[in-house]
């Protein structure tokens, strides 16, 4: 797909939206992405242990996260963008291993946590990672709170998106698109490295 | 429900359409392959596939198949801003053509992505695939125009052999239209049972032949004004079709039905089922369904074929009594504190027996330290008496509502009672006043005094149509259908093939034309109920339907 900067010039409107070139990657990024703040409502969900989490509290602990909407009955871009984060986990680790990669349901009433077990079980298992689903509401608020509700209220229509965030009170940074394994560990790097500049 | 299975029930019934297009497939062996290949990422020498997308992310278990995202139909799909381009025989094997009516409908017809629009108006014309461009293609992304595929279709490591053996199977997909549809007409059918009362039969019947008069003045006026609109419209009319509605009437028991299905079917073939009505389990219908992968949407039935319902041809609003199980199960499980122990009263029938066993199961995976105590309709007092339960489940199935006032009399008056949505009626008309206080309802169904705003135009519809509306609930569950229906033939255009109907409604379902009758009502790929969840609910006089809720919505 021609990924054309297209995505540069949408939704302005909030913080920080800049363009952002990974450091250390020496070739122009395709990918289209931009600094934004998000704030987690403090909303319960439950994993795919049927263990329940504040998610407010959850993205306040000191980890680095990767979060990713998906739901499990999707056939198409869910499984790619997935596959992304679980395969680039030696690299990511590499860097800090102390990360979560979180996978949010939009399909929360389908998406039980045993459905959520089944679609783990289709990836290589990862510490990393946790399933999350919730009620319909809950799940409505962290979309809307993400700036990721699907525009005609259609799961289909839903944007693969990826959000990584070096640290509690950092800027979220929103990466629009499916993006390859290389492609997430710059920007996770980049972000890290920032941290440790500013801090 | 996993995908593999899926693909692998629908799969079957497309190896079947093989049989009667040898010339085009290859040799049958090859096809064979293919389809595995296809349908499940399996190679002939019977390994999986390996495939990166986006360059360097390996793809993992039957997300790698071919129809995941080009889907059983071989018709493509649009899903989170990826356009994923339709590939049958006869598309791939031909040089590209651009059609304006499917340009309008992947540009237009959904709420996508800047960069899904601009993959859709970029239209990427080609030669047609011979073996080695589609080699190149699978292997390196390049099409056989020369040009690169997108980042999101991965790259396969295939044999020659396999290359070949796909190229079989694509050339015979989708390759022969569905039966029931002509130039002019798509036939559909519904079914009514035996014993489905006069006054729903009626009410469903004229719901849906108003729909289809409406339809059908439709059709007609936009044939009879070729050119009607400046805009992309009048590209669209070439795919519609007057619709024929028949009715076909079930007798005697279910075992009976499939051949009278099959009589019926043999005389005039349908392209689809819709709505319906029958009393019993929906099993025999749907496994007529699926044998004839006759798509069939949102019969109205408690009884849902739920264990080949995943893979199967058959959309239901719910999983019926199930759900209701489930749901209570759900409801008791959260009690705090904990239930000490819950009486489950079986009534008559199968139905009764089937929700016991759901209930029993439910309630053991979701509060294993609550004892479950069982009796029969006739031991139900007495064990009630007994066991002191906190909570008592009644499921009475064919049992009869003085039987079941007799014996809630009897149930020691502290303990709450709970029964399945069909004794809504029974519960708030027929039981004495302090009886109904006990009692506690399932209700699959959105809370009366929630206002849909489409409720008050499906209203105004049938008004202006002269309907009289005797069973709102019915009506609108039948208009449903009928509407989806609709939309997800639009979106057919002229490709009339069952498997690209039933993603067009597991597509569709999710858009707005939920009249109401359910807080929701979507669907995904794979997924064959709409509605997911329940109230759990208690007698009010004073609320407009009689009751009133005593849980949030319950998705078990």
């Amino acid at each position: 797909m021609a990924r054309l900067s297209l995505g540069r010039l949408a939704p302005l409107g909030f913080l920080l939206a800049v363009a952002v070139a990974a450091p250390g990657a020496a070739q122009q990024s395709n990918v289209v992405s931009r600094l934004a703040s998000y704030q987690a409502p403090a909303v319960v969900l439950t994993d795919s242990a049927d263990k329940r989490t504040r998610l407010d509290a959850l993205l306040a602990e000191d980890h680095p996260v990767i979060l990713q909407f998906i739901f499990t009955s999707c056939t198409t871009v869910c499984g790619v963008a997935t596959s992304t984060v679980l395969a680039a986990r030696p690299d990511l680790a590499a860097l800090r291993d102390d990360y979560v990669a979180l996978s949010i349901s939009i399909d929360p009433e389908y998406d039980t946590p045993e459905r959520l077990r089944e679609y783990a079980g289709y990836f290589p298992p990862d510490p990393h990672w946790r399933l999350l689903t919730g009620s319909r509401d809950d799940i409505a608020r962290v979309l809307k709170a993400f700036d990721a509700q699907f525009s005609d209220g259609t799961k289909m229509t839903h944007q693969a998106a990826t959000f990584l965030r070096a640290a509690p009170g950092r800027p979220w940074l929103r990466i629009e698109g499916l993006i390859g394994c290389k492609e997430l560990v710059a920007q996770y790097k980049g972000l890290l490295s920032d941290v440790s500049h500013v801090d | 429900m996993s995908i593999s299975a899926v693909v692998a029930l629908r799969g079957f019934a497309a190896c079947i359409c093989l049989a009667a297009v040898p010339s085009l497939a290859g040799t049958a062996s090859e096809a064979e392959l293919g389809k595995q290949l296809y349908l499940t990422g399996r190679r002939a020498d019977g390994t999986m596939a390996s495939a990166k997308a986006e360059g360097d992310v390996p793809l993992a278990g039957p997300r790698i198949a071919c129809a995941a995202c080009h889907r059983p139909s071989g018709f493509g799909s649009s899903e989170g801003g990826v356009f994923t381009p339709p590939i049958t025989g006869p598309i791939l094997f031909n040089e590209r053509q651009l059609d304006r009516a499917r340009f309008m409908m992947n540009r237009f017809g959904q709420a996508q992505s800047k960069l899904f629009r601009a993959r859709v108006s970029q239209p990427r014309m080609r030669p047609a695939y011979a073996p080695e461009t589609l080699a190149r293609a699978l292997r390196e992304g390049v099409d056989a125009g020369g040009q690169k595929l997108d980042a999101a279709m991965p790259r396969y490591d295939l044999s020659d052999a396999d290359v070949a053996n796909l190229a079989a199977y694509l050339r015979s997909l989708s390759a022969t239209p569905a039966p029931g549809v002509t130039t002019e007409e798509i036939h559909l059918a519904t079914v009514v049972g035996p014993h489905a009362p006069d006054s729903r039969r009626a009410a469903m019947l004229a719901t849906l032949q108003a729909y289809v008069d409406w339809t059908n003045k439709n059709v007609v006026g936009e044939e009879s004004r070729q050119g009607f609109s400046p805009y992309h419209r009048n590209d669209l009319v070439g795919g519609r079709r007057r619709w024929s509605l028949h009715v076909w009437e079930l007798q005697g028991p279910p075992e009976s039905w499939p051949a009278q299905l099959e009589a019926y079917y043999g005389r005039q073939p349908v392209f689809a089922l819709v709505s319906g009505l029958a009393e019993g389990p929906w099993r025999p219908i749907a496994q007529f369904c699926d044998s004839h992968r006759l798509p069939a949407l949102f019969p109205i039935t408690d009884q849902p074929a739920l264990d080949d319902a995943g893979a199967g041809y058959t959309f239901y609003f719910s999983k019926g009594r199930r759900l209701e199980a489930e749901g209570f199960a759900a409801f008791l499980a959260a009690k705090s504190p904990p239930l000490r122990a819950v009486l489950q009263i079986q009534g008559d029938g199968a139905e009764a027996a089937g929700a016991a066993a759901d209930f029993k199961r439910a309630l053991g995976a979701k509060a294993p330290t609550v004892q479950l105590l069982e009796a029969g309709l006739a031991q139900g007092a007495a064990a009630a008496a007994s066991g002191t339960p906190d909570a008592i489940v009644i499921w009475p199935g064919e049992t009869s509502d003085d039987a079941l006032a007799g014996l809630i009399k009897e149930l020691p008056a502290i303990v709450k009672v709970m029964l399945p949505s069909d004794r809504t009626a029974f519960a708030t008309q027929r039981l004495a006043k302090d009886q109904a206080a006990r009692i506690l309802l399932a209700d699959p169904y959105e809370l009366a005094n929630a206002v849909h705003p489409l409720a008050f135009r499906v209203r105004a519809w049938m008004r202006s149509r002269g309907l009289a509306i005797d069973e709102p609930r019915l009506q609108f569950q039948s208009y449903y259908a009928a509407t989806l229906l609709d939309a997800a033939l639009s979106r057919l255009l002229r490709d009339f093939y069952s498997d690209y109907l039933i993603e067009a409604v597991e597509s569709e379902a999710e858009g707005d034309l939920n009249p109401g009758v359910y807080p929701s009502l979507a669907l995904g790929p794979g997924q064959r109920f709409g509605s997911k969840g329940m109230f759990v609910v208690r007698v009010d006089d004073a609320a407009p339907d009689g009751v009133a809720a005593a849980s949030d919505w319950i998705t078990p």
